[in-house]
């Protein structure tokens, strides 16, 4: 058995149930008691040899005929050690109640808040447990259970919080709701505003920024308390693109959720696509072909590069500067015609497939990627210029926003926000995957955790990605794109009109999709925002039992509040911009 | 022309000031005072004191108003009734300036006083108003300012400088006593 | 009779001049959008028109006939009063610009200036008074909104054109002493003979320009001063809840505010009409009685560099936050306009003196 799980099992002898390594990746899992949670918890984090200093991620799965329904898993990281952990506890359905980590790992606000919204476990002690991704008025039940019907309960349109189409206008907006149920939106929970102190002082300004708004990057909704222009508090409220994905895949094969995932972070859809392969790979104990994963490597640095252009031209608007605006949606366009070429779409691209890949590449398309990478330091070295000499732009990222390091780990931040304060964490390093440990390349690391490193981090990481490509079509092996496992895998779409046995086979996969073996496994890829995880619990069907999405623009909007306060108002679309939110893959 | 001009403007300083301390809401009584700027500074034009006239636009209408506004809308004042309740006050006020106004106006005509009248005051100071039309009347101003009239015009800086040490030192104490606990 | 002819010609300016603004309004929408568009490699307004040259009329159409909405919770007499207050002093300040020589025409015995509607001798003060009154229209519409995006808009607006207007006003002090004058036309001819002639080298206000030429920006709410309606922040600032006419009118006093700033920046330190030669080329010609065609030519390409050099900043530099543009202000511009004045003063001194 593996050392930490024996040195666990010694410390909490009663309250940890069991301990065993999972699968044939050797996932460490410990089964503990649902009071114990926060003890084991910091253990976790504070003892030496464990240090589970992130929360990756809260997990909740609904087993509505065991006698306790409902099991609740974080899953940790240790990013001195560079291991991972499963911490499980279950929960019966009477009382679905457990104590908070808040207090642990902060990061742990959202994500508790999540579990209580989809499944509707409560989390003791938890500072702030509302509804997050739901309406908070929603009272039909909690989405995720079991007994939760996947088409939805009732037609939609029967809501009663949703204005009807065919009934005339409401001429104003202030009697429709009574006075005495007109509650403005609750900034602080009502433990809070006991005591003689006033919740709010006279002088501030409530401020409603989005859910439409200019620079919110789509639906998110942030309710900024101000006093003058600084902002006191700020509380973002989510929700409003949410598409209940996770509970749409449960009732999907696993093939059919491959262009669900392109709608999460949609600015670079393959990563999606990438890590959701990757983690269904990893359920079935799957090896890709060399070429597959070459080309893998190369399409996701280059969707990589899209999303950081992108990410580069926003945040420059939203700071005023709209020139760059246009000229990296100038580069985003060549790169679009590429994937145009490749697999037919711009945006959703849907061009991974579970064992290897779409299409292969084409030598024209090859000549237009070096070509590509001809200018494209150029291009990058022009933004640079642009912004880095510009004293105003300094002024405004330089010391804004600023996150310590402890605190980004504390807080479950990844990616580029976690680098640029100064952690080398990158799942593509620490976990390598593709052809990622067959190319030379470097980890990028801000130095104060700024909004302006954050900047840096990022125009390096296009330089780094552009590397991993040249080296990627250099190395490219030849030989087939996807893996040869008839279970899994369709035959080529040649064969399925000429030959019987293709066509059978063709219509089987994809109509009965491929059977996974029993069990469960979390897989992070390196997204464009951060660690992008799917965790996938396996009943042996075609279909997840449950699929749950690591999102890292949601956890990193969980550290808004932290980061916002004290700065202007100008500085919040500073920060909208340096996490390079994107809303679908938030709300999910 | 010119006593058509007087009375207009007259008569719109003296309505709009009624109206600054009658309007209920802020706002108004801000644009009512921003209109009395503007007819004080007509005055001045037909008096020939155009440089007078732009500067009280700059800075009664253009600056202290403007800070006014500010203030006005920061704080959000709701209606304020206080006035309607002083309306005993105001009447006794009233009528004692309508009393002083008779008697000014009666000894005018009976003393045939310079002091009442613009064609009376032109006509007491013509030279002097002839030779500031000529030589520019914001040169006339400084000329005044800092000859005869140095001595006023220091008081005043200094007046003014007193008053700015002391609201930057108000401010920062202020600020200083908001960041103790 | 003479009145009315005096009248009469005065209207005629008048309306000269308004058509010249006006359509340079318009068709100043249309220039800054192709010069961004060709600063960021793209190509702009091009469906309306040859190279979408009917653009300006294609806007303009839209927003007359767009519905014309009051919020509910809005202050409607403050509402509708606001861009009347932002648009006639914008247009009201260029009573005074010269835009061609001092020459002066005889028309039925009357005497008349024909290139400036008004020569009167506070020209300079009378332009800075009613650009005050502007920031009204911005904060009235601001809190007559009823929105807090507008409120907080009108605000910074406040804030800021109290700030910026001290310092214009102080950068100019320095050429005021130099021309001794306050009138526009005086100013402008004083600095005849040559670009070395001109206050902004001749004078060596270089110093007031620059300040002048910062705060124009920042009066007229462009970026990198745009904190007033700042798009990322604050939706539209003050004008979030405006459409239609009433946009318009916001729109027009923006751009007609760009075009009075840079007529002023060209007359106070360029020299206005002046050519940058000791003589007119038109002189060299053979037709000295075209003068003014080339001096009024002078002008316009002035103000069209101050016009351009809006849109060039505006591609270029990135929004500057409310408190760093404070600090600017008060910290940086002030003092240098102060050092300015006080610099100029004392070398005028010891240079005039007999």
């Amino acid at each position: 058995m593996h050392t930490l799980l024996a040195k666990l099992k010694d410390r909490f002898p009663d309250a940890v149930l069991a301990v065993r390594e999972e699968g044939p990746y050797k996932d460490l899992v410990a089964q503990v008691k649902a009071p114990a949670v926060p003890d084991i918890a910091r253990f976790l984090r504070d003892d030496g040899e464990m240090s589970f200093d992130m929360l990756s991620d809260i997990c909740s799965v609904d087993y509505p005929e065991d006698e306790d329904r409902f099991e609740v898993i974080y899953l940790l990281k240790s990013l001195p050690h560079n291991h991972r952990l499963r911490m499980k506890a279950r929960l019966p359905e009477d009382a679905p109640v457990i104590p908070t980590v808040t207090p642990i790992w902060r990061g742990a606000n959202f994500l508790e808040r999540e579990v209580y919204d989809m499944m509707g476990i409560r989390f003791e002690g938890h500072p702030d447990l509302r509804r997050i991704l739901m309406p908070e008025d929603y009272e039909e039940g909690f989405p995720l259970r079991k007994d939760f019907p996947v088409e939805g309960k009732g037609w939609r349109t029967t809501f009663p919080f949703l204005p009807k189409l065919d009934e005339p206008a409401v001429a104003s907006s202030a009697e429709e709701v009574p006075a005495e149920q007109q509650r403005p939106f609750l900034i602080e929970s009502e433990t809070e505003s006991n005591g003689d102190k006033p919740v709010r002082r006279q002088e501030e300004l409530l401020l409603n920024m989005g859910p439409q708004h200019p620079a919110t990057h789509g639906v998110l909704r942030v309710v900024l308390e101000l006093e003058g222009e600084r902002i006191v508090k700020a509380t973002p409220d989510l929700g409003y693109l949410h598409r209940g994905v996770e509970k749409l895949s449960e009732a999907l094969t696993y093939q059919q959720i491959i262009p669900h995932t392109d709608r999460l972070d949609y600015v670079c859809s393959m990563l999606n696509n990438y890590a959701f392969v990757r983690a269904v790979e990893k359920l079935l104990e799957l090896t890709i072909p060399p070429r597959a994963e070459y080309i893998r490597t190369t399409v996701a640095e280059m969707q990589r590069i899209i999303g950081h252009l992108f990410w580069l031209g926003t945040q420059a608007l939203d700071i005023g500067a709209m020139t760059v605006f246009f000229w990296t949606f100038r580069e985003r366009e060549v790169l679009l015609d590429m994937f145009e070429k490749l697999c037919g779409a711009r945006l959703t691209l849907n061009y991974y497939r579970v064992g290897g890949v779409d299409s292969d590449f084409t030598p024209d398309l090859v000549q237009k990627m070096q070509a590509f990478l001809d200018t494209f330091p150029a291009h990058i070295a022009e933004y640079d210029e642009l912004l880095r000499t510009n004293r105003i732009w300094l002024s405004r990222t330089k010391n804004v926003a600023v996150l310590s390091a402890p605190d980004a780990i504390n807080f479950g931040a990844t990616g580029p926000v976690l680098r640029g304060s100064g952690v080398a964490y990158d799942v593509r390093k620490a976990e390598p995957y593709g052809a990622y440990d067959k190319v030379e390349w470097e980890v990028p690391v801000g130095k104060n955790g700024d909004t302006y490193d954050r900047y840096w981090v990022r125009m390096e990481e296009m330089k780094q990605s552009s590397r991993i490509i040249r080296q990627c079509l250099q190395q490219l092996p030849e030989g087939p794109i996807i893996a040869d496992a008839p279970q899994i895998v369709p035959p080529p779409k040649a064969n399925v009109m000429r030959d019987m046995q293709s066509h059978i086979h063709h219509f089987i996969i994809f109509t009965l999709g491929f059977k996974t073996p029993k069990g469960e496994t979390y897989c992070a890829s390196e997204g464009a925002k951060g660690e992008l995880g799917f965790f996938i619990v396996s009943d042996g069907g075609a279909r997840p039992y449950r699929m749950k999405i690591r999102a890292p623009s949601f956890v990193h909007l969980g550290v808004f509040d932290h980061m916002a306060r004290g700065y202007l108002i100008a500085d919040v679309v500073t920060i909208f911009g340096t996490y390079d939110v994107v809303m679908g893959e938030v709300d999910r | 022309m010119e006593t058509v001009a007087f009375f207009y403007f007259a008569a719109v300083i003296v309505l709009t000031a009624v109206l600054v301390v009658a309007f209920r809401n802020p706002i108004y009584s801000v644009i009512a005072l921003l209109v009395m700027f503007f007819h004080v500074a007509g005055l001045f034009v037909t008096l020939h004191a155009e440089f007078l006239a732009a500067v009280q636009i700059v800075v009664y209408a253009g600056a202290i108003l403007v800070l006014y506004l500010f203030v006005v809308m920061l704080l959000n004042l709701k209606q304020d009734d206080s006035y309607q309740r002083q309306v005993g006050w105001g009447i006794g006020l009233g009528i004692v300036g309508l009393a002083e106004m008779i008697y000014l106006v009666l000894s005018a005509q009976v003393g045939n006083s310079p002091a009442i009248g613009t064609a009376a005051l032109q006509a007491s100071a013509s030279p002097k108003v002839a030779a500031i039309v000529t030589r520019g009347n914001t040169e006339a101003i400084g000329y005044m300012l800092y000859t005869k009239y140095l001595f006023p015009f220091e008081v005043a800086s200094l007046i003014l400088l007193v008053a700015m040490i002391g609201a930057i030192l108000l401010a920062k104490k202020g600020v200083l006593g908001m960041k103790e606990p | 009779m003479e009145l009315m002819i005096f009248a009469g010609a005065a209207l005629v300016k008048i309306a000269m001049v308004m058509i010249v603004v006006l359509l340079t309004v318009a068709f100043l929408t249309l220039a800054e959008r192709k010069v961004l568009s060709w600063m960021q490699d793209r190509m702009g307004p091009m469906e309306v028109g040859p190279y979408g040259i009917l653009q300006p009329i294609a806007d303009g159409l839209k927003l007359f006939f767009k519905e014309d909405i009051i919020p509910s919770g809005a202050n409607w007499l403050l509402f509708s009063l606001a861009p009347i207050l932002s648009v006639v002093p914008a247009l009201i300040g260029f009573a005074v610009i010269p835009y061609g020589p001092n020459q002066e025409m005889e028309i039925f015995g009357v005497t008349i200036k024909p290139f400036v509607i008004t020569d009167i001798n506070i020209g300079i003060l009378y332009i800075l008074a009613f650009a005050s009154i502007g920031a009204y229209g911005i904060i009235l519409g601001g809190w007559a909104s009823n929105n807090k995006y507008s409120l907080l808009g009108g605000l910074r607006a406040a804030a800021q054109v109290i700030s910026y207007e001290l310092n214009i006003g102080l950068a100019i002090i320095g050429v005021i002493i130099l021309s001794g004058s306050l009138s526009m036309v005086k100013i402008a001819e004083g600095q005849a003979g040559g670009f070395w002639h001109w206050y902004l080298f001749g004078g060596l206000q270089i110093v007031g320009f620059v300040v002048y030429v910062i705060s124009a920006v920042a009066e007229t709410n462009r970026l990198p001063f745009d904190l007033a309606e700042a798009e990322s922040e604050l939706v539209a600032g003050w004008m979030t809840e405006y459409s239609g006419m009433r946009f318009a009118f916001f729109f027009m006093a923006e751009y007609a505010n760009m075009i009075l700033v840079s007529c002023i920046a060209a007359v106070l330190f360029l020299g206005g009409y002046q050519s940058p030669f000791p003589h007119y080329i038109i002189e060299y010609l053979g037709f000295p009685g075209m003068k003014w065609v080339e001096a009024v030519v002078w002008f316009t390409v002035k103000v069209y560099f101050f016009l351009f050099l809006f849109f060039w900043i505006r591609a270029t530099l990135p929004r500057l936050r409310y408190d760093q543009l404070m600090r600017f202000g008060w910290k940086v511009l002030l003092p240098l306009a102060l050092a300015n004045v006080l610099i100029t003063s004392i070398v005028v001194y010891f240079v005039r003196q007999p």
